[in-house]
């Protein structure tokens, strides 16, 4: 019974931060806001390729770091901390989606090869595709990779699809400036490989990936809440002893440790044999819901802390916020995960009453 | 992270589930003196079987039992839809504090009877002037010879009416220097100069009590630690139990829940969200107990969880109610008296009775500003 990171596991995130604060910390993030994440994001790609971290829950035998899916979740929550602009739980997905395939192209497990990904999430409008021998046609709404490419994956049925698109997609911005979506409209794109029952899967990994990003990224919007608590001086004192604000942050606790800890049980879950396909699901709804939340609210607070300051777009507290804001055109409402936890946990039966006082 | 039991874990989880197999004592009469009875009886029985005080060195009867364990013991006690101990503050308050600071004789004359619930012991901190800000409390203890003299008043004084013996933190030095005045004593009910008023609650009930004391002697010998060591001696604890017992609640209140089902229509879509609701915040907290859970057993010190899980239950159990009673309609305003009440009247007595779950121990505003301050690292507030 050991529920907590394994010694590896802290060490991989403290190296994971390492990384990427030499690689610019939070400024990739700030140029996102300025210019567009295709700006920064090739060669933060390339880091997150060379360390191995896209292919880190894909078994070595097929060219991966051999983790479990909680080890990639720790580097998502990594990820998260600086708000990386890469679609970083898509691409880890794919990979273990199309891991040994035969026809799938060299590179795309390392992420030499960059795709752009539909994957099925709750609450999200299903790719309006129709597949007939083995070509594509429909209009697809897909997370970009480093910027959109020709290569786009996307579900249809329980199958994943890898196709050529001809062209890139046409770029739809979310309230999340690191976190675009892209349009591909297809006119009979060739299916160039096809990852038979592996959506569903792949639709875990992702979620999970994103929930663990929400709580990376709370954690370092909580600290600058903190230390502008902690520092900044109102009436002759820190603002940070004003109960009414210690009160707000407080809460951004109670949401954060839930969440962080619903989250590394859905990441745990996914690998698990012993978890039934429900329990799995339920879990990695339910964190889902739990970690969005705590980082949409925690934002909320975190702004009002910063008063005036938090109002401004050269504060760094809306670039964490804004990855809970753009995440329901990416990986779906925090509502429909909610209703998809709701289903897969109501009790089969309603239970025997209780004794009155047995409360 | 490795959710498996280890054999002995195993088998010690097999060994309680068979003998609350055999020894399922049914269900507690209503509150009364039949109940403490019968809650009496259960406690000796289960000390008979060695199933209480399992951290407690194997002298007194424990089992050493890891953090593991206990968590497990509260879940099939909670399984087995048996009833907790009577003596929670003999066992898990009391024992402890004689553990680590009694003499050799106090551990022989009081542990025994208290596991047994032989004795029963009542928790004498509170005072009207001293709550939350527990370290002003003013109950005087004068020495005289070999005597403690104590003239004061408590409150909220859980079994005093039915308790032998009542552990108090009393004052021996000045109020102004607050904690550090403090002596751990142990009062015998039956002193002369005790009087024990019930005390009526919100839910109409009465399971606390106000203790009034004029001139009691005790013993300078019934003082555990040493004169004005009373703040650190009560902050005594012993490692394994904290934070297990939510195992066990966390599993009747997910009861609780899907009783609350009952009350909702399955077409009512928005009724079934925040039940959803409810399950998920539950699942929050447990995993929240589990992390802490794994870091103790581990050796380490938790982080934050423990404090964050205080405030969160206390939450959740209010709203729980405050759902069920909204879900309810009109008859959430019947009491259990009236014949079109629903649920015997359960769901109204839990949502008065949940008022206490922000209140008790340490008020949610009080434990607010102890997590900004401790985990949080926010400068004092005035």
């Amino acid at each position: 019974m050991d529920f907590e990171l394994s010694t590896e596991q802290h060490g991989f995130a403290a190296s994971i931060r390492e990384t990427l604060t030499a690689a610019g910390g939070i400024t990739a993030a700030r140029v996102s806001a300025e210019k567009g994440p295709a700006e920064v994001a090739f060669p933060l790609w390339r880091v997150a390729a060379d360390s191995g971290w896209l292919s880190a829950a894909v078994s070595e035998a097929d060219g991966g770091g051999g983790g479990s899916c909680l080890d990639l979740v720790v580097v998502a929550e990594g990820a998260g901390r600086f708000v990386l602009p890469i679609p970083f739980g898509w691409h880890a997905a794919v990979a273990r989606a199309f891991a040994g395939h035969p026809d799938s192209p060299a590179g795309l497990v390392s992420g030499d090869v960059m795709v752009d990904v539909a994957l099925p999430m709750p609450g999200l409008s299903a790719p309006e595709v129709a597949v007939a021998d083995d070509v594509v046609s429909g209009r697809v709404l897909a997370a970009p990779a480093a910027a959109s490419t020709d290569l786009l994956v996307v579900a249809h049925g329980d199958d994943l699809l890898l196709v050529s698109t001809g062209n890139p997609g046409r770029v739809q911005p979310t309230l999340d400036p690191t976190r675009p979506l892209v349009v591909h409209e297809l006119t009979n794109a060739r299916v160039l490989a096809r990852a038979p029952r592996a959506a569903e899967a792949a639709v875990g990994l992702a979620v999970t990936c994103a929930a663990a990003e929400f709580i990376g990224a709370m954690d370092s919007l909580f600290a600058v809440g903190l230390e502008h608590a902690r520092v900044r001086e109102q009436f002759g004192r820190p603002i940070g002893s004003f109960q009414g604000l210690q009160h707000l942050l407080v809460d951004c606790l109670l949401d954060l440790e839930p969440a962080r800890n619903m989250t590394y049980y859905a990441a745990y879950a996914l690998d698990a044999v012993d978890v039934t396909a429900d329990e799995r699901w339920a879990a990695v709804s339910g964190a889902y819901v739990l970690a969005l939340e705590a980082l949409r609210d925690g934002g909320e607070r975190i702004v009002q802390v910063l008063g005036g300051i938090g109002y401004t777009w050269e504060s760094d507290a809306h670039l964490y916020w804004r990855r809970a804001l753009g995440a329901p055109a990416l990986t779906g409402p925090a509502e429909a995960y909610l209703e998809r936890y709701a289903r897969l946990t109501a009790p089969t039966e309603p239970g025997p009453a209780t004794p009155a006082r047995s409360t | 992270m490795d959710f498996t039991l280890t054999t002995q874990e195993q088998a010690f989880r097999d060994e309680f589930a068979d003998w609350l197999g055999n020894n399922l004592p049914g269900e507690p009469p209503p509150p009364g003196p039949e109940r403490t009875a019968f809650l009496r009886d259960w406690q000796r029985r289960l000390h008979a079987g060695r199933w209480v005080g399992l951290t407690y060195p194997e002298e007194f009867g424990g089992r050493e039992a890891g953090i593991v364990e206990m968590m497990l013991f509260y879940e099939e006690l909670a399984r087995h839809r048996a009833p907790d101990i009577i003596g929670l503050v003999n066992v898990r308050m009391l024992g402890p504090v004689i553990l680590s600071y009694g003499t050799e004789e106090q551990k022989q004359r009081f542990l025994p009877p208290l596991l047994a619930a032989d004795e029963l012991w009542c928790q004498g901190f509170s005072e009207p002037q001293a709550g939350s800000d527990l370290a002003s409390l003013r109950t005087r203890a004068v020495i005289e010879g070999d005597e403690l003299v104590i003239t004061g008043q408590k409150v909220w004084t859980t079994l005093a009416h039915v308790a032998d013996w009542c552990f108090a933190l009393v004052r021996t030095g000045t109020l102004e220097e607050k904690s550090r005045g403090l002596t751990f004593v142990l009062i015998p009910m039956t002193a002369e100069g005790i009087t024990v008023r019930p005390l009526r609650q919100i839910t109409g009930e009465a399971e606390f009590n106000e203790v009034f004391f004029d001139e009691v002697r005790v013993p300078l010998s019934n003082v555990v630690g040493e004169v004005g060591q009373g703040w650190q001696v009560a902050g005594a604890l012993l490692g394994h139990e904290r934070g297990t017992t939510f195992f066990g609640t966390q599993i009747r209140w997910r009861r609780t829940l899907e009783d609350l089902g009952s009350l909702l229509a399955e077409s009512d879509e928005q009724a079934q969200l925040d039940l959803a609701r409810l399950r998920l915040r539950l699942d929050g907290m447990r995993y929240t107990a589990l992390r802490a859970l794994s870091v103790s057993a581990r050796g380490g010190r938790p982080g934050p969880e423990n404090s964050v899980l205080k405030l969160l239950r206390g939450h959740f159990e209010q709203d729980m109610y405050k759902t069920a009673m909204t879900r309810q309609g009109w008859r959430g305003a019947l009491t259990r008296e009236s014949d079109d009440v629903q649920d015997r009247g359960r769901w109204q007595f839990g949502y008065l009775h949940s008022r206490l779950s922000t209140i008790a121990a340490g008020t949610t505003e009080v434990q607010y500003n102890i997590l900004a301050e401790k985990v949080l690292k926010l400068p004092r507030g005035n």
